[in-house]
């Protein structure tokens, strides 16, 4: 009876072997891989809108601050997304009859609020509040990236909780003095960690590391 | 063992029971007597031939279907996150900042006592009511009435439009028919029409019935609670020949006599009073004394609770029993008292006690006892010297 497999098989086998944890290996990485990319947190994937708005526009080139149109992000939970009504406080005059402004006009004349895709959203399990880490130091541009460079807003950061943890485990690495918090142009000085320090001892920030922090 | 009525047969039970021996044990006549009822309601208790599941093939089938639907539940886990809308405001209304509760100074009237509250609003819908912490009458506090009232905004059987026969109007239809019928009695001055309100103790309100009653000089307004006050304001006007209104101050009170009156959990005022007497209940800092409850009633209440001494009387004997006290406080009253009331024992003693406090004591009468009671406090507090001090009279509301 001749053998039904060749000799070289035997390599095969013994390679497949050993190389079994390689490949295991391989693919728990590209599990790990996919769960981080875009595809699944949704980062870097701009989102259609009803109206472009363009953060680009209004933000770097007219200079509008985030808190116009934001206006609660100091003293509540949620940022605020503005009522139409602050659309048409200048789009009453400027840009009235462009075509693109159409379904703002059209919600101010029927009163029907427009339906904007949620860009940034977090899981429902998990607590945020602006207020308080505006309030503590953290600007918007650390966990929103350059929105001031986006035509259209997409995510910036993973949103995943060791994205969190990073920050709430060292704030010091984050922190920027108050009065920069709203600066879209900001840069870390190179001693982010000395200056970081010292501003988590004067603005009190607490490491909150606990699960009930966010989980409640 | 049963007769044919199905009344136990004592004597044979008996006779059962003596002839049995060591412990047997049972637990209702019934049992004992093996009823033909007990032995249906056993059978159903134990079903002895009830259907069990016996087919392995079945339950087998059973717990593989259910073990796969469950773990094909577990996979719609693992889905993206559906994208979700934004939906703001067109115009935002002012002060509104959603997250957060924006909370009204509103008020509760009840009887046409009002009650300061205090109402937590989320975007718009109400959620808890609580008391005004700045409103003299509430200090933060509110009663059951008040705190259960949240529900009533809510309520489904609340009329939201207008109606009439039951079919839905516009404002517009009212104001018209309102104005046609308004037009009809203009000619004979409103004879026939009656206005029947609850008590109003508001004064936009009352200014806005009197205008109106001004243009039709010969309507009438009535006012009608089903659980009023008018003894209270029939008794003032017995003592002073005009009616007026009684503020208590229980601060400055050492001695106190409810004379049926559960001031500690109704009527006007009551939280406020609660308040200011418990805060003479505690011993601390430089007080040392506490004050002194008596409660003379007929039902037991907060009130009667809280009291050092409590005299339980029937409602009619109270009457007696303030005339009495009234006539050894010496309050010359044109009724005489008679020396046999009810709780007579109570009388010298509690006077003097009373007596011992001249201007730091408080008689209060239940705003169910007749008019004679209530006539009769004004005049022990006046006797006791009491008046601009523990009582306080104003204006009537």
């Amino acid at each position: 009876m001749s053998q039904i497999f060749h000799r070289s098989t035997n390599t095969f086998a013994k390679l497949s072997i050993f190389g079994s944890i390689f490949i295991l290996a391989g693919i728990i990485a590209v599990i790990i891989a996919v769960n981080r990319s875009g595809y699944v947190t949704q980062a870097g994937v701009t989102r259609e809108q009803p109206v472009p708005f363009s953060h680009q526009h209004h933000v770097a080139a007219i200079g509008v601050d985030c808190r116009y149109c934001h206006t609660t992000v100091e003293i509540a939970a949620v940022a605020g997304i503005p009522p139409t009504k602050t659309c048409m406080n200048c789009h009453s005059q400027i840009w009235s009859t462009s075509p693109m402004l159409e379904p703002v006009r059209d919600s101010y004349r029927t009163d029907k609020s427009l339906r904007w895709t949620r860009v940034h959203d977090l899981p429902d399990f998990a607590y945020f509040d602006h207020s308080i880490h505006v309030n503590k130091g953290v600007g918007c541009s650390t966990c929103h990236g350059q929105v001031d460079r986006m035509p259209l807003v997409w995510q910036h950061a993973s949103l995943q909780m060791e994205w969190c943890l990073d920050c709430h485990r060292r704030p010091e690495k984050y922190v920027r003095p108050r009065d920069q918090v709203f600066n879209m142009e900001y840069q870390p000085p190179a001693d982010q960690i000395a200056l970081g320090k010292q501003l988590v001892k004067e603005y009190k920030i607490q490491s909150l590391t606990n699960c009930s922090t966010c989980h409640r | 063992m049963t007769t044919r009525n199905g009344q136990f047969d004592f004597a044979s039970l008996r006779a059962k029971l003596s002839n049995s021996d060591g412990q047997s044990y049972w637990r209702s006549l019934d049992e004992l007597a093996e009823t033909e009822g007990f032995q249906e309601f056993l059978y159903r208790e134990f079903p002895q031939q009830a259907d069990q599941w016996v087919d392995p093939v079945g339950r087998r089938r059973f717990l593989h279907l259910m073990g796969a639907s469950l773990a094909l539940a577990g996979l719609t886990g693992c889905t993206k996150q559906p994208d979700e809308p934004i939906v703001p405001y067109v115009k935002a209304p002012e002060d509104v900042i959603p997250g957060k509760p924006l909370f009204f100074a509103s008020a509760m009237p009840l009887g046409g006592i009002a009650e300061g509250l205090l109402v937590e609003n989320h975007m718009g819908r109400p959620t808890k009511v609580e008391g005004n912490p700045g409103h003299p009458a509430s200090l933060g506090a509110t009663g059951v009435l008040a705190q259960a009232s949240i529900l009533t905004l809510y309520d489904p059987d609340r009329s939201q439009t207008v109606t009439q026969y039951g079919e839905i109007r516009s404002w517009n239809v009212f104001l018209s028919e309102m104005r046609e019928a308004l037009q009809r009695f203009g000619a004979n001055k409103g004879a026939g029409l009656r206005l029947l309100t609850e008590t109003v103790t508001s004064p936009t309100l009352h200014e806005q019935l009197r205008l109106l009653l001004a243009e039709f000089p010969a309507a009438k307004w009535h006012q009608y609670e089903p659980v009023n006050r008018d003894s209270v304001r029939q008794g003032a006007q017995l003592a002073f020949g005009t009616n007026v209104a009684t503020r208590y101050d229980l601060e400055k009170a050492d001695v106190i006599l409810s004379l049926d009156a559960d001031f500690l959990s109704a009527g006007p005022g009551w939280l406020r009073y609660t308040r200011d007497f418990t805060e003479r209940r505690k011993v601390r800092g430089n007080q040392h004394e506490m004050n002194r409850l008596y409660v003379v009633e007929s039902t037991p209440s907060n009130t009667g609770a809280m009291a050092d001494h409590r005299l339980p009387l029937r409602a009619v004997e109270i009457e007696a029993f303030a005339l009495a006290l009234a006539t050894e406080l010496g309050v010359s009253w044109p009724l005489p008292a008679s020396s046999a009331t009810a709780g007579s024992a109570w009388i010298a003693p509690l006077a003097r006690d009373l007596k011992r406090h001249p201007g730091a004591s408080l008689i209060i009468a239940g705003e169910q006892q007749p008019p004679l009671v209530h006539a009769l406090a004004h005049a022990m507090n006046q006797a006791l010297g009491n008046v601009e001090k523990t009582v306080i009279y104003t204006e009537p509301v």
